[in-house]
């Protein structure tokens, strides 16, 4: 058997590349939620754990960069000063650092304890996308395996994230506000205008555009969009983000308008995943 | 370098990036660092290594792209084929020949990857982006695996010496 995979290894190579990527589309294709199977599940949960891994170890690079940067700044004449200025800006960065950290944790539970009727489960960005074409973060779920299903809002204290795409274990996959296969029931906050936001993940930046929203509905720039709560689970009055340009359309039902995300998605740290709502 | 050990620095580059481009907050402009793999087994590698290599990859970098799966697979794979067919007619010997490379199978990786989503899904991807963005990712992709390509081709080197030099020791002049 082997002496034959050996001898005929190229033709056999060949048929499993051309059979692999149609299995995944065409699996892909038949289910409501991206399914990986049984094999791919592992993959995805090796993959997942190393990138943690690897997230972990990386943490404290770019606090390491800064310090570099700092330290060849410093004049060489005065060895002394030297290392003087770089203990008291490794200690500054260490401290800027919990300073941050802290900062952020009290948001945290500032948006916990200003939305008690929510469950929420936090969660940790591990990972991004590796294509310009997404906009998908990684998250690992501290407490949450199992509970954690596709389509649950995710949430930042500045605003909406996006919702749960794939679940796998004690990880899941997040597709942002602004990803173009995302769609979203929302409001314009002060005159409760209804449409649809959809992401522009073509566009050469994170945005998003809100389409349906009627002619007749006056918005305007700086305009604070937030969620309708009118389909699946998503709760109402979550900021989304805000007005930055009206499209002028041409005369018809509809006009669009171009949103910015209220959440600065390069520097997502933690997240909370919305698993349910009081008196849902 | 072994199979074995070509995958799994090809693991480690493609998990790296992900968790990277993380760390340091880069959001639109991400280098494909899984084209400029599959084209480096694909130059430098045996048929039948460069496959399997591929076929690992190609598995690997669908789960971490964040679009449907199965299409930048089936990207990566047709890339393979290409480049297979390019080597019949030379082999690339510097890192700055393979680099210049990755740029058009960057560019092809996403069109046929956005043609594939077109074509299964029945949607309209973003093929304004294969203008807008592509050839953007196209030179930093390149730009970045260009380190990449110069270390995997010295340590290439530096494995063949041994191996010459191991033969010549034990079948040597007596």
């Amino acid at each position: 058997m082997w002496d034959l995979f050996l001898r005929y290894r190229s033709p056999f190579l060949v048929l499993l590349l051309i059979i692999q990527p149609l299995v995944l589309i065409l699996g892909g294709r038949s289910a409501e939620y991206p399914q990986t199977g049984v094999f791919g599940d592992a993959v995805l949960r090796a993959i997942s754990d190393t990138q943690n891994l690897a997230y972990q170890g990386l943490g404290g690079v770019s606090q390491l960069w800064d310090r570099y940067l700092r330290l060849v700044r410093v004049n060489e004449e005065n060895e002394r000063l030297r290392r003087e200025i770089a203990r008291l800006q490794e200690e500054r960065v260490r401290l800027l650092g919990v300073m941050q950290e802290n900062a952020r944790l009290r948001a945290l539970v500032g948006f916990q304890v200003s939305s008690p009727s929510l469950q929420l489960l936090a969660a940790h960005v591990i990972a991004k996308d590796i294509t310009p074409y997404f906009r998908v973060i990684r998250l690992r779920l501290d407490l949450g395996e199992g509970i954690v299903r596709p389509d649950m809002p995710v949430v930042a204290p500045s605003g909406l994230v996006g919702q749960v795409s794939t679940v796998m274990g004690d990880y899941c996959d997040v597709r942002l506000t602004v990803d173009p296969a995302s769609a979203i029931d929302v409001l314009i906050q002060r005159n409760r205008a209804r449409g649809v936001l959809r992401g522009n993940g073509h566009e050469n930046d994170y945005t998003a555009r809100i389409a349906y929203l009627l002619q007749r509905d006056q918005v305007e720039p700086g305009d604070v969009v937030v969620t309708s709560g009118m389909a699946g689970e998503m709760p109402q009055e979550l900021v989304v983000g805000t007005i930055i340009e009206v499209l002028q359309a041409e005369p018809g039902l509809f006009q669009e308008v171009v949103v910015r995300p209220a959440v600065d998605f390069s520097r997502l740290e933690e997240v909370f995943v919305i698993t349910g709502q009081e008196g849902s | 370098m072994s199979a074995v050990l070509t995958i799994l620095a090809g693991l480690l580059v493609i998990v790296s990036e992900t968790v990277l481009l993380r760390v340091f907050g880069v959001l639109v402009h991400v280098p494909e660092l899984a084209v400029a793999l599959v084209v480096y087994v694909a130059c430098r590698r045996n048929f039948a290594v460069g496959a399997a290599c591929t076929l690992i990859f190609a598995a690997v970098a669908d789960l971490c792209w964040g679009g449907p799966r199965g299409y930048y697979a089936f990207g990566l794979t047709l890339i393979f084929f290409l480049a297979s067919l390019l080597h019949l007619w030379g082999t690339p010997r510097r890192a700055v020949s393979l680099a210049l490379w990755v740029i058009p199978a960057t560019w092809l990786t996403d069109a046929f990857a956005l043609l594939s989503i077109a074509i299964f899904r029945r949607e309209s991807p973003p093929f304004n982006a294969l203008v807008t963005i592509a050839p953007i990712t196209a030179l930093l992709t390149a730009a970045v695996a260009l380190p990449i390509f110069w270390i995997a081709l010295r340590v290439e080197r530096s494995v063949e010496v041994r191996r010459s030099r191991a033969v010549t020791l034990s079948t040597g002049p007596r």
